[in-house]
């Protein structure tokens, strides 16, 4: 019941934030210059009926506005675009008058999310690993080579090292694809171009938490009483540790999704990225708010099964709105 | 052993990393660290070669892959790249262009204009037919074209179509009229007849993919999904088999056309990478587009990719064009803007982009129709510092600073720079950057005067009309229009349209937001006395004009009168007293002004449109001749002529100062022939793919 009660409070808490986000983003495009119509030099189009035939030009750009809700108060704006964004009722873009924005999604979506679990799984097989190394041979040449490469895993972008990448693996041994979408060796160079910075972040929460932990009474009365080694750190440091990790697994993965943006144009993918890139530039008001929508639903999702899954790594946590 | 599990299955579909056997870690030395990263590495590295070592496909069929920039939608109703495969590659129209982008006709046998390029007769070839079989005939076109004219009720986009010239095209759109009243006739299944509001060169107006027929059958049961290949039909040489939004698309050849195609059995289209060149140097794509100077010059020196390079002259020009801003500066004086465009050396720019654009002293490259027709800005550094002096600033003191607005990430930046630099060793003048986010200076480059602007120059492209390809207008019309008017016009219209309603208009006819306004018909008086005194004024202007091209340009159709009297109408009829006041408040701005902002050259309400018809400048009145010659032309000729002579005005304000055309730089694999560059459109892509031809490799 109580664990209900907590969930309950979140979705509300998740729907108010997201809501404001999209109030908040809405507006601040609305009072920014620019528009639509003139970031993509249409005024250049109509000029002749402008000029020519101006009552008809008003009524074409009053039926525009009325089509999207231009036409209305701000709030009212802005209270549209939230009702439609959590009934998924998308609309068209701007750009694309004719093709619902629900449809590209449910195309995209699943590559970016794909790309980025992807990456952030590897990077969770990889990283937790060598923050055990790191932890356990502490102030060793190992811990510092660890530390070393997770400072460089998270110094270097993804779109650099994704470039790199291309060259290494396309051009100069030409082994695995460097473009498109779909195939599980098409998957290989951007997750892994993804992935190399949450490498290093996973590499050192993981190093730090299992250091604290290991200095935890239980882990001393562990070894007291014998338990081997291995044991202590697998068993019981090890999943103590785990909580911290968890902290940043959840957020990770919805900011790396927002990451894909610079690796999806490097290996030609279709995901999120081409939307994400154009949406703001062009004042696309649907397609921007669609984003915004995505992108903020996804971080606090995250951070909701990052707290259910507290309760699950540690009994003692006791979820409470 | 390194407590490292690693599974692929047999279809190399799923690979499992995963780690094992916590317990039997002993981690006791650094020898075991090392162990497991020597360890992982082996496996990746077996992993990888056992992905890559699929087998390859048997080429036994003729196959392309191109990059091309991500394709959303293939409906062709729409401002986006999908105009890339619309226009001649997976649809088909009446007319269309050749591999030299020379306008052809394709569906159409013969054509004829009468009324002085105003109607349009068309004659269909009898043996077209859609990929299902099905023959094509007149009603297509016209079923296609009303749909594309009004799709969700909503004409937003004709603006992109031709359909905004024919007669009651754009009334059709907005719901006012039935199809009926439209300009479209079909006289039998293989003639169409279209009326035009005024004259235009209707072939090349047909080549744009709002121009091409859908297969309405199947477009009205899937309105929004008829071009997925599960129900493509089309009547271009390709159709569609698969497609992913901003990915992958393949096209296999349409077995029912009947038309000029190469023998390219299937073409994949994928999204153009960042890196382009590295993908073409691997080999996943045959032809591609790059446009880094840096690639350029890697590719040039490199010998087999240099011999794979085309380096073709687009007319896609990019000129200096002034901010239009409502403070007063120097360049307000025509000696100072001369000034300036003498002291740009163009060779230097040309050097600076790498070889990547070719510079030229007037619109448009050599080789553009209009290019001799126009006297160039010379290279004169003696002749600058003169006018300079002439206009008062020696040495370019008193100026202070000018303001170059530059899109953030906007790869001429280098030139940019150059021109700063040649602008203050040359003349003394401070020219200072300022990165500019894209949304803010499009707004600056095509939006209504802001206030906020200062004195200075913008970047500008201005590619010829794509749909007039065949006539080469261009969008001097539209700086014509809106760009180079002096100072005291320019602030006179934007005391007017910048506030939210006109106050001038606001003291003299009362306040439109007053919800109390107009429900009275006694609340008219003023706006009915303004109207009568604005319209017979009016009135006797055009009727004044002995231009025919400059009475289509400026006289209204319907008539102001019409219009009122719809005002009117609409405030008789109306029930609520709210449905009186908005017929008013529309009334009011016919007569006194939106508010909404407007172009440098004022609005369109009728009492400032007849301040500026008694305050026009006799070198904006020549330009709104030629600008009316150009847009009003009907035949190559005339519009070549009239187009020169348009560029040649903006030449002389000096408001545009014209520098340099990118070339497009593309790479083909050597069996890869008639790779056609779209050098019209403002996107940046390959089309009309049915030339493509390959060898044997």
């Amino acid at each position: 019941m109580r664990f209900l009660v907590f969930l309950a409070k979140r979705i509300v808490s998740i729907i108010v934030t997201t809501a404001v986000i999209i109030a908040l983003s809405y507006t601040l495009m609305y009072v920014a210059p620019g528009s639509f119509y003139n970031s993509q030099g249409v005024g250049a189009q109509v000029s002749l009926m402008a000029t020519q035939n101006p009552e008809t030009y008003k009524k074409i750009m009053k039926q525009w506005d009325e089509r999207y809700g231009l036409d209305k108060p701000l709030y009212e704006q802005i209270g549209l675009y939230i009702v439609h964004s959590f009934t998924l009722n998308f609309g068209t873009s701007f750009e694309n008058p004719t093709t619902p924005i629900l449809d590209t999604l449910k195309k995209s979506f699943p590559v970016s999310f794909l790309l980025a679990l992807g990456s952030t799984v590897l990077a969770t097989i990889i990283g937790i690993p060598l923050g055990i190394f790191a932890a356990l041979r502490r102030n060793t040449w190992i811990d510092y080579l660890m530390s070393t490469v997770s400072v460089f895993g998270q110094a270097i972008p993804a779109y650099v090292l994704g470039v790199f990448l291309v060259l290494l693996f396309g051009v100069v041994w030409n082994i695995l694809p460097i473009n498109g979408w779909g195939t599980l060796q098409q998957m290989i160079l951007p997750v892994i171009a993804l992935a190399a910075g949450n490498v290093g972040a996973i590499t050192r929460y993981m190093r730090g938490s299992l250091i604290d932990t290991m200095q935890q009474d239980f882990i001393r009365t562990a070894r007291a009483k014998g338990v081997p080694e291995a044991r202590v750190v697998m068993k019981h440091a090890f999943r103590n540790s785990l909580v911290a990790l968890a902290t940043i697994l959840g957020p990770q993965l919805a900011f790396t999704i927002v990451g894909t943006v610079w690796v999806e144009q490097i290996f030609s993918i279709p995901g999120m990225g081409t939307m994400l890139s154009t949406a703001f530039g062009a004042n696309d008001y649907p397609l921007a708010i669609t984003s915004v929508f995505i992108l903020s639903m996804l971080v606090m999702i995250m951070n909701l099964l990052v707290d259910i899954s507290y309760r699950l790594l540690d009994p003692r946590v006791k979820l409470e709105a | 052993m390194i407590p490292l599990e690693g599974a692929i299955d047999k279809n190399n579909t799923y690979i499992l990393i995963f780690l094992t056997g916590g317990d039997r870690m002993g981690l006791k030395d650094s020898k075991r660290a090392a162990a497991v990263v020597l360890g992982a590495s082996t496996l990746i590295g077996s992993v990888i070669s056992a992905l890559s070592a699929s087998p390859a496909i048997a080429a036994t069929k003729n196959v392309v892959t191109i990059a091309e920039p991500a394709i959303t939608t293939l409906d062709p109703n729409g401002w986006g790249n999908q105009w890339a495969l619309d226009q001649g590659t997976i649809m088909e129209g009446l007319f269309g262009y050749d591999k030299n982008n020379r306008v052809v006709p394709k569906i159409a046998t013969r054509w004829q204009s009468s009324d002085g390029g105003r109607v349009w007769t068309v004659w269909l070839r009898h043996d077209v037919k859609w990929s299902n079989g099905k023959p094509l005939n007149a009603n297509d076109f016209y079923q296609s074209w009303l749909r594309n004219a009004k799709w969700e009720g909503s004409a937003g986009s004709l603006w992109e179509s031709f359909f905004q010239f024919v007669v009651n095209g754009t009334n059709y759109g907005l719901g006012l009229v039935p199809a009926s009243q439209v300009g479209l006739k079909v006289v039998n299944p293989y003639e169409l007849q279209i009326t035009l509001a005024y004259p235009r060169n209707l072939p090349g107006l047909l080549t744009t993919a709002p121009a091409m027929p859908l297969y309405m059958p199947v477009v009205n049961k899937q309105p929004t999904k008829w071009f997925l290949p599960q129900y493509f039909v089309g009547d271009g040489p390709y159709v569609v088999k698969s497609f992913t939004p901003n990915g992958n698309i393949v096209l296999q050849k349409n077995l029912y056309y009947k038309g000029t195609v190469g023998n390219v059995d299937e073409i994949d289209i994928v999204p153009q990478s960042t890196t382009p060149v590295e993908t073409y140097m691997s080999g996943k794509v045959d032809v591609t587009l790059f446009s880094s100077p840096s690639d350029y010059r890697y590719v040039q020196r490199n010998g087999t990719l240099s011999s794979q390079l085309t380096k073709l002259t687009t007319w896609n020009f990019n000129s200096l064009a002034f901010t239009r801003s409502l403070q007063g500066s120097a360049l307000d004086n025509l000696l100072v803007r001369k000034a300036i465009a003498e002291a740009i050396d163009r060779s230097v720019l040309e050097k600076v982009m790498n070889g990547t654009v070719q510079a030229s002293g007037v619109f448009g490259p050599p080789g553009y129709p209009m290019y001799s027709l126009q006297k160039p800005i010379p290279y004169n550094v003696a002749d600058a510092q003169k006018l300079l002096a002439k206009a008062g600033y020696p040495g370019g003191k008193g100026i202070g600073t000018l303001t170059m607005y530059v899109g953030v990430n906007d790869v001429n930046l280098p030139a940019y720079e150059a021109i700063v630099q040649q602008v203050k060793q040359n003349l003394g003048i401070d020219l200072q950057i300022e990165p500019t986010p894209l949304s803010v200076l499009g707004t600056f480059q095509w939006g209504p005067s802001q206030l906020n602007v200062k004195p200075g120059y913008m970047p500008s492209q201005s590619p010829p009309m794509w749909w007039d390809g065949s006539g080469l207008v261009d969008e001097m019309s539209y700086y014509s229009a809106y760009n180079d008017f002096p100072l005291w016009w320019r602030q006179y219209a934007a005391a007017r349209n910048l506030p939210k309603s006109n106050p001038f208009s606001v003291k003299l006819y009362g306040d439109p937001n007053n919800k109390n306004l107009g429900v009275k018909w006694s609340d008219w008086a003023k706006l009915q006395a303004a109207f009568n005194k604005d319209n017979t004024y009016l009135n006797k202007y055009f009727a004044s004009i002995k231009d025919p091209d400059l009475r289509y340009l400026l006289v209204p159709a319907p008539s102001y009168q019409t219009t009122w009297d719809e005002y009117v109408a609409q405030w008789k009829s109306a029930k609520t007293p709210a449905d009186k006041h908005a017929a008013w408040a529309a009334a009011w701005n016919f007569v006194g002004g939106t508010g909404a902002g407007g172009p440098a050259s004022g609005g369109t309400e009728l009492d400032l449109l007849v301040w500026q018809y008694q305050h026009l400048p006799a070198d904006k009145l020549k330009e709104y001749i030629d600008w009316a010659h150009e847009d009003f032309a009907y035949t190559n000729q005339q519009l070549i002529s009239a187009t020169a002579k348009l560029d040649q005005d903006v030449i002389n304000s000096a408001y545009m100062v014209p520098l340099y055309a990118p070339y497009a730089l593309y790479l083909t694999k050597p069996w890869v022939h008639g790779v056609v560059y779209d050098q019209w459109e403002f996107g940046n892509y390959f089309y009309l793919l049915q030339y493509l031809n390959v060898s044997p490799h």
